[in-house]
């Protein structure tokens, strides 16, 4: 599994079970770091949502020399909401599950992020196959989202995002049963360079 | 498909090769379309005359306004786990910046660049630079030394070398620019060296300079070339009996030949395909330089060793990033087999379509270890038997000849797939006129004979030695290799019939090594071959008495290279090691030191 990827310039990492760590020009964008929070380097931390796999409060209240984005903390920010961080421009997007009490509107968002040296970067959040999600036409080189279909896309549901998104490269996240990986890099396969890491 | 189906198609391809290769031509974009499909007697055979075309445009800017140009055009992984991807957008700017480099730099059509890189974006970009502007590449495999780098960048006139700084074999930093100094120290190379900065931070002297400096200097949009068919596409040194001799690809029908065999053996715009051969073997330059990149697909690069940190490390590449086409070689397959099925077993690489083997026979076990180990897959469609290996998708054997340029025979995935015959390295692919002959030159069936080509191919060499020429001499192109063909046409290749040794898939010279070793080391050496169960053949080094015998292993080693170090280096007699060289005795069927002794005696008596 390789320990990171890097495309256009933006050096991706894996940050526990659903989280992701990108390096750009120096800066670290971390984005639901989970517990990680406290032991590796953020320049900026992107919170989802307030689980304690993706985001713990109480750790980022005692953080000071982070900056924090999030729908509770911090620079607080609700689907639509656009931020700027150092270069890099970070829009908000919608991220809720309409079949599970686990995800619910308004409780978390996703991210949009624009990199200056061109990469487009869609961390969807917790979600399901909203509306909002599949409606979105902007370009995306990188997809990150969730495939275990626990209050989140189920594998085949994830693959009918990255159809209607049609991602360059896609990094499922959010799983521990390694089947829902087959299940969906199986069928994702030929619309998506899938990367495990 | 049936046999009969697929012998009727074969039939019809070489009962006129010219209609049907012209027919296949016509799938690439020309400039300015060809008025003859070929002319001229073989060796000298032309193809696509009058004919011009941009072979840059053919394997990248085609792509431009489809969906494959925000595809992924490239994912590499390092051997330390550090992974990049460029998409078909990226690569052509990166290769489009190299061009305009190139171009600033003096680099003219027709001139030659050398590339001497391990498996890297950067050096496949150089590579698609030089054909951007018409320049002819040569790759060097970095398994070889300074020596073969230095007469290959001198034989060529090349102005610039580029190369990394080093990397990383079985966690070991291989420093591939002191090779390079030396080489240039021992040429007397008077052009520039390119260093892609690929182990860290390297500190270049004058004549040297970085690639990411290299790249900025000019903005300048290059035009894509447009050559004749007959412009000079690439080279090779190829492995002749007396010494690597220089090869050279033609642009027009090369690119014919790679784009219709990469579409029958199986490459599609959607798939990702790992190819773990890399450029400076004619397998990495057709099959990962040119064909899936003009079929558009996702080409894995993975730069490190197959057993590092440990042999599962190919299976997981294929599991990590959905690899649907594997091609590799039968000594890597032997290799890997050989270390229990575990490492495969371990890693689910269910999204496998077809495994592509070629560079040297593919044993029966062997392939039957790779069809059911490796292609049997994880999720079952219907789970009757659980838990035994049974087969899921094809394991193709395919026969390559760097002056061929292509596959000629193997089942195709995407075109004549009869039945498959295990061991095997398939029937002939259609438009080629192959044939196992006698020594008189009849067609033998059922019998060991000599593999031929009865007529020319597209991408016929533009530039050749005497000893290439002396294998038309008949009327048909003697490939040097022992085949047998079943009644239906089935090739089963058996090795070489001359004194090349074939080893882990690497075609070796055995005149260059003693050579060489007459040169620096003032020793006579006959350089013999033996049966090895890995490698396929190891080389042997039988040396003239003389206290610098003992310093062959480590000589070869630097100054040729990693994978032409013999195996065992035995002495004799001067008259003896003069009798073994010039009579090139066959293959000893076992590499030890009792079959070599056995050999000298039969030897002297």
């Amino acid at each position: 599994m390789p320990r990171s990827l890097t495309i256009l310039s933006v050096k991706l990492e894996r940050l526990g079970f659903a989280g992701l760590r990108a390096l750009y020009r120096g800066v670290y964008y971390c984005v639901d770091p989970g517990d990680l929070v406290e032991s590796v380097e953020c320049h900026y931390i992107l919170c989802s949502h307030f689980h304690r796999e993706h985001c713990s409060e109480s750790s980022l209240r005692a953080l000071t020399s982070s900056s924090v984005v999030s729908p509770l903390l911090g620079t607080t920010i609700k689907p639509g909401d656009a931020v700027r961080l150092g270069d890099v421009l970070v829009e908000a997007t919608s991220a809720y599950s309409k079949w599970s009490a686990r995800h619910p509107r308004g409780a978390g968002v996703g991210f949009y992020v624009a990199f200056p040296s061109g990469l487009k970067l869609y961390y969807t959040g917790d979600t399901e196959l909203v509306e909002e999600l599949l409606s979105t036409s902007r370009r995306v080189d990188v997809l990150v989202l969730p495939i275990s279909g626990e209050g989140v896309f189920t594998p085949e549901e994830a693959v009918e995002a990255v159809k209607s998104i049609k991602p360059s490269i896609t990094i499922p996240v959010h799983y521990e049963d390694l089947s829902a990986y087959y299940k969906f890099r199986d069928i994702a396969q030929p619309y998506t360079q899938v990367v495990k890491m | 498909m049936s046999i009969e189906e697929y012998l009727r198609i074969y039939r019809e391809s070489v009962s006129d090769i010219y209609s049907f290769w012209g027919r296949e031509a016509s799938e690439l974009l020309w400039v300015k379309p060809w008025t003859t499909v070929a002319t001229g007697e073989p060796p000298r055979t032309k193809w696509f005359i009058g004919g011009a075309l941009s072979a840059y445009h053919n394997i990248i800017g085609r792509h431009r306004d489809s969906l494959v140009w925000s595809k992924v055009a490239v994912i590499w992984e390092g051997e330390e786990g550090d992974a990049r991807a460029v998409t078909y957008r990226e690569l052509d700017e990166l290769a489009s910046r190299v061009a305009s480099a190139l171009r600033a730099r003096g680099i003219r059509p027709g001139d030659w660049v050398v590339v001497y890189t391990p498996p890297v974006i950067e050096g496949l970009a150089v590579m698609l630079a030089a054909v951007k502007i018409g320049a002819p590449f040569e790759p060097v495999f970095t398994g070889f030394g300074y020596w073969e780098l230095a007469r290959r960048a001198a034989r060529r006139g090349a102005k610039l070398i580029f190369t990394v700084d080093g990397y990383y074999r079985r966690g070991r930093l291989v420093n591939t620019l002191e090779t390079v100094r030396r080489a240039v120290e021992y040429s007397g190379f008077k052009g520039e060296v390119v260093v892609i900065e690929r182990a860290g931070p390297p500190s270049l002297r004058s004549s040297e300079v970085a690639f990411r400096d290299f790249t900025s200097e000019s903005s300048v949009l290059v035009e894509d070339y447009v050559a004749e068919s007959d412009h000079p596409l690439f080279g090779l040194h190829s492995g002749y009996l007396e010494d690597y001799k220089p090869i050279t690809h033609p642009t027009g029908g090369f690119l014919v030949q790679v784009h219709s065999t990469s579409k029958w053996i199986g490459l599609r715009p959607r798939d990702t395909y790992f190819c773990t051969v890399w450029p400076g073997w004619i397998t990495g330059v057709s099959y990962v330089v040119f064909g899936p990149l003009m079929i558009g697909s996702t080409v894995v690069l993975y730069d490190g060793g197959p057993d590092y940190p440990s042999w599962d490390r190919w299976w997981s590449v294929i599991e990590d990033y959905a690899v649907t086409l594997l091609l590799t070689t039968s000594g890597a397959l032997r290799v890997l087999s050989k270390q229990g099925d575990n490492y495969v077993l371990k890693h689910n690489l269910d999204t496998l379509r077809a495994i592509l083997v070629t560079a040297e026979p593919l044993e029966v076990d062997v392939w039957w270890w790779t069809y059911r180990v490796v292609g049997t897959g994880r999720t079952p469609f219907i789970t009757s038997v659980p838990g035994e290996l049974t087969g899921r998708i094809p394991v193709v054997n395919l026969y390559i000849q760097s002056e061929i340029g292509t596959f000629i025979t193997g089942n195709l995935v995407n075109y004549t797939f009869p039945p498959l015959l295990p061991g095997s390295a398939g029937p002939p692919i259609p438009g080629f006129h192959v044939d196992v002959v006698d020594s008189d030159g009849r067609s033998v069936v059922e019998n060991i004979g000599e593999l031929v080509l009865r007529e020319p191919w597209p991408s016929m060499l533009i530039e050749y030695p005497e000893e290439y020429a002396e294998k038309w001499r008949y009327g048909y192109y003697r490939t040097g290799d022992y085949a047998y063909s079943t009644r239906e046409g089935y090739i089963y290749v058996l090795g070489r019939l001359d004194g090349v040794v074939k080893s882990s898939g690497y075609r070796i010279s055995p005149g260059s090594i003693e050579k060489t070793l007459k040169d620096l080391l003032g020793v006579e050496v006959a350089v013999l071959k033996c049966r090895d169960p890995v490698r396929f053949e190891s080389i042997i080094a039988i040396c003239a008495e003389s206290p610098n015998c003992s310093e062959i292993k480590q000589a070869t080693r630097t100054l040729l290279g990693p994978i032409v170090e013999p195996t065992i280096v035995a002495t004799a007699p001067l008259k003896t090691v003069l009798e073994l060289r010039s009579s090139r005795n066959a293959v000893l069927e076992e590499c030890s030191l009792n079959a070599i002794n056995k050999l000298l005696s039969e030897g002297l008596n």
